[in-house]
C-alpha cells in the first residue's frame, strides 16, 4: 500500500510539474505491468506435465521416476518451480524441488529417485508449480500435476525359506474318478466299442490285430489353489497383532508368487480391508506419518463394503499381478472369524480346490471349519504364523482330522525359540 | 523396379478385395500380406469375434487357394493335424488321409487348448514345410501359410504356447475391436448375404513363391542393416528381459522390412519400415523378466524405449 | 561474534564437498563479472542520474554550467562506494573496523573533491602565491561554497550508493549460506546451531523500491524544478535546446536511464529474492537459470520500450490544473480548519494580554539566490605568527591523518608494498582470461571449418583421392555427385533446423523429424516433404542419380532455406535430461 501511495505521489507531482515525458515512463512501467500479468497465467496454462515410472515395485527397491514437462505455447516460461511431494515412507535424501526455465515449444525431463520400505498403496505427488513474472510486480501464479500412485509389493520369500516343502500338491494329480482323460498320458489299447471316436483308432494296433483297437489314457483332473488369508485381528495375539499379520501377508504373497510361476492357477480370499475400495466421490485418505493408503471412516468393515472380493483361481502374470496389488494394499481389522467365514467363502470354488488357510493358530474351532472344508470335497492346509509352543497338538490333531497343517515363523521368531529353547519348531 | 510394382499391384488388389469383408484393419492385412511375402506364419492373439475367421477365410478367396479351418481343442491329436495312414482292411494296405496340414492357408483356432505333443505336431510342419507320418516324409505344397490364434493371457487356457515356440512365428499380430465408425460401417454391408460369398479371387495365390523370391532384390542399405542388428541386440542386452531376440528375429526383421517396401513400391528399405514391423515382429521373441511384468513393464514399452534410444545413422557432412 | 562465524566457517570447510560448493555458487550465485562489473556499473549510473537532476537545479539556481563537471567525479565516488561496501561485506573482512575504515574513506573522498573542486571551480593547480595563502589561511580552502555544495553532493552519492550496495549484497547469498547448504543434508540436520541467520529478502527488495520510488520522485521534482524557468520560454524560440518535451537532452537522459536501470535491477532483486528462496529450500535449479532470467527481463524491457517509443506523449497540461485545482482546495480547507482551532486561542490570549490580534503580513516573496562569490582571503586578525602557528598545526595534523588514512585504506585492500606483485597476479588472471577466450573462438572457427569440409569422398570422387589430393578440402557444392549433393541439401538444412532449435534426436528418421518440422515451419510442409523423400531416395536406395534430378531439388532446398531463415524459430525447443539423485 505504501509503494502504491509513493507512486501515485510521484505521478501527482510530475503532471504537478508538467513533465510531459512521464508519460513514457508511465507507458514502461504498465507495459511491464500488463506483461507480467498475462504472461505467466498464459503459459501456465499450457503447460504439460506427466510421469513416467514402474507404478509397481518390490520391497526394498529404488524406483526411478521421470517428470516430462512441455511448455506447448510460443511464449517461453521464465522460471518454473516444482515441488513434489513424496511420502515419508519413499523419501530419499534427495530434493524433490527444481525451479526450471522452459522456452517456447520446450521439453524437459526431471529424474528423480523414490525408496520402497513397507508394501502400501502410495501417493506420488501432486506436483505444485509455481511461476511469477521477473519483476515481482504480480502474485506468483499456482498450478498443480495430479498425483500418481505406486504399489510397493509384500515382500517376497522363497518357499524353502518359509519351512515350507516345495512339493505341496498342486497341479494335475491322479484321480479315481475318471472323469477326464488325459491324452498326453497314453495308458495301452483295448477293443473297439460301438460309439468310440474314429479318431481314437490305433490303426497299427488294428493292424497287427486285424482288428479294431481305440486308445486309453489316465484320467487326470487339474486342482486349483485357493489362499484363504485370516486377516481378523481379534484372532492374533492383541500385543503384536500387526506384526503377525503382516507376516501372514508376507506368506501369501510368497505362496501367490511360487504358485503362479508354477503354472498353477492359484486364487485369493481374505477377510482383511481393502482401502482403495470406497464409496464413489470419497477422496483417499494417506497416512501422515508413512504415506500409505489408509482405510478410512470408523464403520464396520462390512458396513463400509471395503472387505476384499474374493480374486478365483487363474493363471497367468496379469492375474499375479492382480493378487500381489491386493495383498499391498490388504489391512487387518475386527471383521469376521475364520471359523464362521471359512464355509460361505470357499463354496464358490470347484470341487477339490487346495485351500492354503493362514491364519494366526491353529486352535480348535480353526480346526473345526477346515475339517468341514475337507468334507465338502476340499484339500486345506492349514498354516500358522504366530509363535505356538503346543503346535504339535495342532498337527496331530489336523491329521486326524484329514488335513496337513505347517508352522511358518519369522526367522527373527525361530532365533528367538532356537536360542532360549535349544530346538527348532 | 517393375518386380517392386507387380508386388505393390498383387498387395493392393488383395488389400481392397478383403477390405469389402474386413473394415478398417488394413494395417493388418499388410502385415499379413508381408508375411504371406516371407513365405512365415502368423500368431493373432484376440478375443473372441474379432474376425480372425473371416479374415483367414477373405484372403484365402481372394488368393484363390483352398484353405482349412483347425478347431484346437485338448483331445486333438497330432494325426489330427499332420494326417492318418488308415488300415484297408479290404486292400490291406495303409492309405494315407492328409490332415489340415495339406492346405495353402490354415487357421489353427485356439492352438493354446491343443496339448504340446499336438502344438510340436503343427509348429514343426510350419517350420520344415513337410510332414513325417508313419516314417513317410511329405512335402507340404507352397505356398503353405498358418495363420494360428490364441486367447490372451486372461481368457482361460490351458497350454500357452512356450515362449521358444513363440519364435516358429514370423509375426504376433492384434486385431482387436473397430472403432465405431467402422462397427457402424460394417453392420452397414451385412445384407442377406454374407459379403465373404460374394468374394471372388483377384490374384493368384501360386504366384507367393516367386513374389517371395523377388522381395530379396529389395536394396538394403548398410547403415539400415546396422540399425536392424543394433536394434536387436538393445533387446539382448535389456536388463528388464531374460531373453532377446534370436538371430531369426533379425532375419525376420529384415526380409519383413524388405517385404513391406516391396508392398509400398519401393525397391530399398526406408528405416521407418524397420520400426514399423518392429513390435510385430519381436515383440513375441523377447522374454520378460517376471518381475519386470510385475513392476507393470511390458515388452511393448521396453521396444518403444529401445526404439526412441537406438540412434539412427543418416550420415553427415 | 566474529571469531564464532570465523571458526564455524572453517569447521564447515572440513566437511564440504568442494564441487558441491562449487556447482551451488554456479547455480544460485551471479557469476563474478555481474557481481563486480554490470550491477556496480548500472547502480552507479542509475545514481548519476539522480545526480544529474539536482545538477541541473544547482545550474538553474547558479548560472554556472561548471556543475555538470562533477559527474565524473560523482561517478566516481558512487562506484567506490559500492565496491567498497561489497568488499567490507566479504566474510575475510569481518574483523575489519567498519567505522573506521569508513571515517578513512570518507576522509579521503573529501580530499579528493577538494582537488576536484580547484580544477572545475578554481584555477587547477595553484600558484606559488596561491598556495602561500592557502598554507596561511585553510579556511580559505575549505570554507567556500563550491567546496560545500560538492562535498554534499559527493556525500549524497555516497550515503546512497552504501545503501544501494548493501542492499544487493545483502540479497546475494552469503558465503555462508553457500557453505552451509553445500553440507550433505543429514551434516546440516546435526548442525542446526549452525544454520545463518534467515534475512528477509522480500523486506529488501521492498526497501529498493522503495529508495527508487523515492528517487525517481526527488529526481521529477528536482526536473520540474530546473525547467521552471523554461516553462515561460517561448518554446519556438530555443527549440534545439530543449527535448521534445521541453527537457535538456541531459535531463532526458537522466529520467529514462533512472528508471530503466531500476526497473531492470529491480528484476535482478528478485532474481536474487527467488534464487536465495531456492537455495534455502534446497530446490534444484538450472546453472543458466539466471543468464535466461536476466535475458529475458532485458528483452521484455527493450520491447516494451520501444513499444513505448511510439506511443503519443500527451500534455500534463489538464493534469496540472487539475490537481492544482485540488491541491489548492485541500490547502485551503487544511488553512480554515487551522484557523478555526487557533483562533479562540488567539483571542484569548489578546484578552488576557490586552493586545489586538496582530495582523499577519505574508511572508516576503522568495528572491533567487545566486552563489554568493568566495568568501574573501584575508589574512586573519589574529598576529601572524599565531596564524601561521595555528595553519601549520592544522596542515600538519591534516596530512598525518591523510596519511594514516591512505596506508589504512590501501592495507587493509592489499594494496601495500606487494601491491605490483598483486597486479601481476591480476594481469595473469586477465592474460588467462585472454587465452582462453582466444581458444574458445579459435574452437568455433575450427568447427566452422569442419562443417564447411567434407568428410568423406563420394564414390565418384577416387580418382581425385588416387591423385593423391588431400581428403580434407574445402566444400563445393557443384563438385559434389549427383546422389551426395542431394544429400548435402538434406544435411544442410537440418543443420539450419538445428541451430535455429528444432534438432533432430538421434533416433528419429527423416520422416519423423521433418514431422517436428513441418510442425514449427508449417508454411515450408510441402517443401521440406519433397526434400526428405529426395534425401531418403538419395541415401537408402541404390538407383543411379543423375544432374538432371537436381534442379528441382535444389529450388525447394533454397525455398525451405529461405524459410527457416526467415521465419523466427522457437526457442531451445530440445529435451534436456537432468540427473537427480
Amino acid at each position: 500500500m505504501n509503494l502504491i501511495i509513493l507512486i501515485v505521489i510521484l505521478l501527482a507531482v510530475a503532471f504537478l510539474l508538467r513533465i510531459d515525458f512521464i508519460y513514457f515512463i508511465v507507458y514502461i512501467c504498465i507495459g511491464i505491468y500488463f506483461i507480467s500479468r498475462w504472461l505467466v497465467p498464459y503459459t501456465i496454462h499450457h503447460l504439460q506435465g506427466s510421469r513416467k515410472f514402474n507404478s509397481h515395485a518390490f520391497s526394498g527397491e529404488a524406483i526411478d521416476i521421470t517428470m516430462l514437462w512441455e511448455n506447448k505455447s510460443r511464449i517461453p516460461l521464465p522460471w518454473l518451480e516444482i515441488n513434489e511431494s513424496i511420502p515419508p515412507e519413499l523419501r530419499r535424501d534427495e530434493s524433490t524441488a527444481w525451479a526450471i526455465g522452459l522456452g517456447s515449444r520446450q521439453k524437459r525431463q526431471l529424474n528423480y529417485q523414490v525408496g520402497t520400505g513397507r508394501r502400501g498403496y502410495y501417493q506420488i505427488g501432486p506436483a505444485r508449480l509455481t511461476s511469477g513474472d521477473l519483476f515481482g510486480l504480480v502474485r506468483p501464479s499456482s498450478g498443480q500435476l495430479a498425483p500418481d500412485y505406486i504399489t510397493v509389493y509384500p515382500q517376497i520369500i522363497p518357499l524353502v525359506e518359509l519351512g515350507l516343502p516345495s512339493r505341496l500338491p498342486f497341479g494335475t494329480i491322479a484321480s479315481y474318478q475318471r472323469l477326464f482323460e488325459d491324452p498326453a498320458r497314453p495308458a495301452g489299447v483295448r477293443e473297439y466299442r460301438s460309439g468310440d471316436s474314429q479318431r481314437q483308432i490305433n490303426w497299427k494296433a488294428s493292424a497287427h490285430a486285424n482288428q479294431l483297437f481305440v486308445r486309453r489314457y489316465q484320467p487326470a483332473i487339474s486342482l486349483e489353489t485357493a489362499i484363504l488369508l485370516d486377516l481378523n485381528k481379534d484372532s492374533y495375539e492383541k500385543k503384536d497383532w500387526r506384526y503377525h499379520t503382516e507376516w501372514a501377508i508376507v506368506v501369501a504373497a510368497s505362496l501367490a508368487v511360487h504358485l503362479v510361476n508354477q503354472r498353477q492357477p492359484v486364487g485369493l480370499i481374505s477377510n482383511g480391508i481393502d482401502p482403495l475400495l470406497r464409496q464413489e466421490g470419497e477422496a483417499l485418505v494417506f497416512d501422515q506419518e508413512s504415506g500409505r493408503l489408509l482405510r478410512e471412516g470408523n464403520e464396520t468393515a462390512a458396513a463400509s463394503g471395503q472387505i476384499v472380493p474374493t480374486l478365483p483361481p487363474r493363471s497367468g502374470r496379469a492375474h499375479q499381478m492382480k493378487l500381489l496389488e491386493t495383498l499391498a494394499r490388504i489391512e487387518s481389522d475386527s471383521t469376521i472369524r475364520l471359523d464362521q467365514w471359512a464355509a460361505t467363502a470357499c463354496s464358490p470354488l470347484s470341487w477339490g480346490v487346495t485351500i492354503m488357510a493362514i491364519t494366526a493358530t491353529g486352535d480348535e474351532k480353526t480346526c473345526q471349519a477346515l475339517h468341514r472344508l475337507v468334507r465338502s470335497g476340499f484339500n486345506p492346509i492349514l498354516i500358522a504364523v504366530e509363535p505356538d509352543l503346543q503346535f504339535g497338538q495342532t498337527r496331530e490333531r489336523a491329521r486326524q482330522l484329514g488335513f496337513r497343517a505347517y508352522h511358518v515363523l519369522r526367522s527373527a521368531n525361530l532365533d528367538m525359540w532356537r536360542q532360549p529353547q535349544g530346538s527348532t519348531t | 523396379m517393375v518386380a517392386m510394382s507387380s508386388i505393390q499391384e498383387f498387395a493392393t488388389q488383395i488389400i481392397n478385395n478383403v477390405e469389402q469383408v474386413i473394415i478398417g484393419k488394413r494395417e493388418a492385412l499388410q502385415m499379413l500380406i508381408v508375411t504371406l511375402l516371407c513365405e512365415g506364419h502368423v500368431l493373432l492373439e484376440d478375443a473372441p469375434g474379432t474376425g480372425k475367421t473371416m479374415l483367414a477365410r477373405s484372403l484365402a478367396a481372394s488368393l484363390g487357394i483352398n484353405f482349412k479351418r483347425l478347431q484346437c481343442t485338448p483331445d486333438l491329436l497330432p494325426n489330427d493335424v499332420t494326417g492318418v495312414s488308415v488300415f484297408n482292411m479290404q486292400t490291406q494296405s495303409f492309405n494315407f488321409i492328409p490332415g489340415p496340414a495339406f492346405s495353402n492357408i490354415l487357421l489353427a483356432d485356439e492352438i493354446n487348448r491343443a496339448t504340446p505333443r499336438t502344438q510340436s505336431a503343427l509348429l514343426e510342419a510350419m517350420g520344415e514345410g513337410q510332414v513325417t507320418v508313419d516314417g513317410v516324409t511329405r512335402v507340404l505344397e507352397r505356398p503353405f501359410f498358418v495363420m494360428a490364434t490364441q486367447n490372451p493371457i486372461e481368457y482361460e487356457g490351458t497350454f500357452p504356447l512356450p515362449e521358444a515356440q513363440l519364435d516358429r512365428f514370423f509375426m504376433k499380430l492384434s486385431l482387436g475391436y473397430l472403432d465405431p465408425q467402422s462397427e457402424g460401417q460394417m453392420l452397414l454391408n451385412l445384407g442377406r448375404e454374407h459379403p465373404i460369398e460374394k468374394l471372388q479371387a483377384v490374384v493368384d495365390g501360386h504366384q507367393i513363391p516367386e513374389l517371395a523370391r523377388q522381395v530379396w532384390e529389395v536394396h538394403v542399405d548398410d547403415t539400415v542393416r546396422d540399425y536392424i542388428v543394433r536394434i536387436v541386440f538393445a533387446t539382448r542386452d535389456n536388463k528388464d528381459l531374460i531373453l532377446g531376440a534370436s538371430p531369426r528375429g533379425s532375419h525376420a526383421l529384415y526380409r519383413g522390412s524388405q517385404a513391406y517396401a516391396a508392398l509400398n513400391g519401393r525397391d530399398y528399405i526406408l528405416p521407418d519400415d524397420v520400426k514399423l514391423l518392429v513390435p510385430a515382429v519381436l515383440q513375441h521373441r523377447c522374454l520378460l523378466h517376471p518381475e519386470s511384468a510385475l513392476r507393470g513393464t511390458t515388452v511393448s514399452k521396453i521396444l518403444d524405449t529401445i526404439l526412441d534410444e537406438v540412434p539412427l545413422d543418416i550420415g553427415e557432412f | 561474534m566474529t571469531k564464532l562465524h570465523m571458526s564455524n566457517l572453517a569447521r564447515m570447510d572440513e566437511q564440504i564437498d568442494p564441487d558441491q560448493l562449487q556447482s551451488l555458487s554456479r547455480q544460485y550465485r551471479s557469476g563474478r563479472p555481474m557481481r563486480y562489473v554490470v550491477l556496480p556499473l548500472l547502480m552507479a549510473i542509475m545514481l548519476m542520474a539522480l545526480m544529474v537532476s539536482l545538477l541541473a537545479v544547482i545550474v538553474e539556481v547558479s548560472v554556472d554550467n561548471r556543475w555538470f563537471g562533477t559527474t565524473f567525479l560523482l561517478f566516481f565516488i558512487a562506484l567506490e562506494g559500492i565496491y567498497t561496501t561489497n568488499w567490507l561485506n566479504h566474510p575475510r573482512q569481518l574483523p575489519l573496523d567498519r567505522a573506521a575504515y569508513r571515517a578513512a574513506e570518507l576522509l579521503l573522498l573529501i580530499i579528493l573533491v577538494l582537488i576536484a573542486n580547484q580544477f572545475i571551480f578554481g584555477q587547477g593547480i595553484p600558484e606559488r602565491e596561491m598556495l602561500l595563502e592557502y598554507l596561511r589561511a585553510p579556511q580559505i580552502l575549505f570554507l567556500n561554497w563550491h567546496f560545500l555544495i560538492m562535498v554534499l553532493l559527493a556525500a549524497i552519492i555516497w550515503r546512497m550508493a552504501i545503501h544501494l550496495s548493501q542492499i544487493f549484497t545483502k540479497l546475494q547469498i552469503s558465503e555462508f549460506e553457500l557453505r552451509y547448504h553445500s553440507l550433505p543434508l543429514a551434516q546440516r540436520k546435526a548442525r542446526a546451531e549452525d544454520q545463518p541467520i534467515q534475512i528477509s529478502r522480500s523486506e529488501l527488495v521492498d526497501d529498493f523500491l522503495r529508495f527508487w520510488l523515492i528517487g525517481g520522485l526527488l529526481l521529477v521534482v528536482a526536473t520540474g524544478i530546473s525547467t521552471l524557468g523554461q516553462q515561460s520560454v517561448e518554446k519556438f524560440m530555443a527549440p534545439l535546446a530543449s527535448g521534445r518535451t521541453n527537457l535538456e537532452p541531459r535531463l532526458l537522459s537522466a529520467l529514462l536511464l533512472y528508471f530503466i536501470i531500476g526497473l531492470w535491477l529491480l528484476s535482478q532483486a528478485r532474481l536474487m529474492h527467488v534464487h536465495a528462496r531456492w537455495l534455502l529450500n534446497s530446490i534444484n535449479t538450472d546453472e543458466d537459470a539466471r543468464r535466461k532470467w536476466q535475458r529475458t527481463s532485458l528483452v521484455i524491457l527493450a520491447f516494451v520500450v520501444l513499444v513505448a517509443t511510439f506511443l503519443p506523449i500527451g500534455s500534463t497540461s489538464a493534469l496540472s490544473q487539475i490537481i492544482n485545482v485540488v491541491l489548492f482546495w485541500a490547502l485551503a480547507i487544511a488553512y480554515f480548519i487551522i484557523l478555526l482551532l487557533v483562533l479562540p486561542f488567539a483571542m484569548l490570549l489578546a484578552f488576557f494580554s490586552g493586545k489586538g490580534i496582530e495582523e499577519v503580513t505574508p511572508p516576503p516573496p522568495l528572491e533567487p539566490n545566486f552563489m554568493q562569490p568566495p568568501l574573501e582571503n584575508s589574512a586573519s586578525q589574529l598576529g601572524e605568527t599565531l596564524a601561521m602557528v595555528l595553519s601549520s598545526g592544522f596542515w600538519t595534523v591534516l596530512i598525518i591523518i591523510l596519511i594514516l588514512a591512505l596506508l589504512f585504506y590501501f592495507r587493509e585492500r592489499g594494496l601495500d608494498g606487494l601491491g605490483p606483485v598483486r597486479n601481476l597476479r591480476l594481469g595473469e588472471r586477465i592474460l588467462a582470461w585472454l587465452r582462453e577466450f582466444w581458444s574458445r573462438l579459435h574452437g568455433q572457427v575450427r568447427s566452422l571449418q569442419d562443417t564447411l569440409l567434407l568428410l568423406r569422398e563420394s564414390e565418384n570422387s577416387d580418382e581425385e583421392a588416387q591423385a593423391g589430393r588431400p581428403r580434407w578440402r574445402f566444400l563445393r557444392v557443384s563438385n559434389l555427385s549427383p546422389r551426395d549433393q542431394l544429400r548435402y541439401f538434406y544435411l544442410s538444412t537440418i543443420r539450419r533446423a538445428a541451430d535455429k532449435g528444432v534438432k533432430r534426436e538421434a533416433a528419429d528418421t527423416p520422416n519423423e523429424y521433418a514431422e517436428d518440422l513441418k510442425q514449427s515451419w508449417p508454411e515450408a510442409k510441402e517443401g521440406l516433404d519433397n526434400l526428405t523423400q529426395a534425401f531418403l531416395m538419395a541415401r537408402y536406395s541404390d538407383k543411379d542419380i543423375s544432374a538432371e534430378d537436381l534442379p528441382p531439388v535444389k529450388g525447394t532446398w533454397k525455398e525451405v532455406r529461405r524459410e527457416l531463415n526467415q521465419k523466427p524459430a522457437p526457442t531451445e525447443d530440445h529435451v534436456a535430461n537432468e540427473e537427480e539423485g
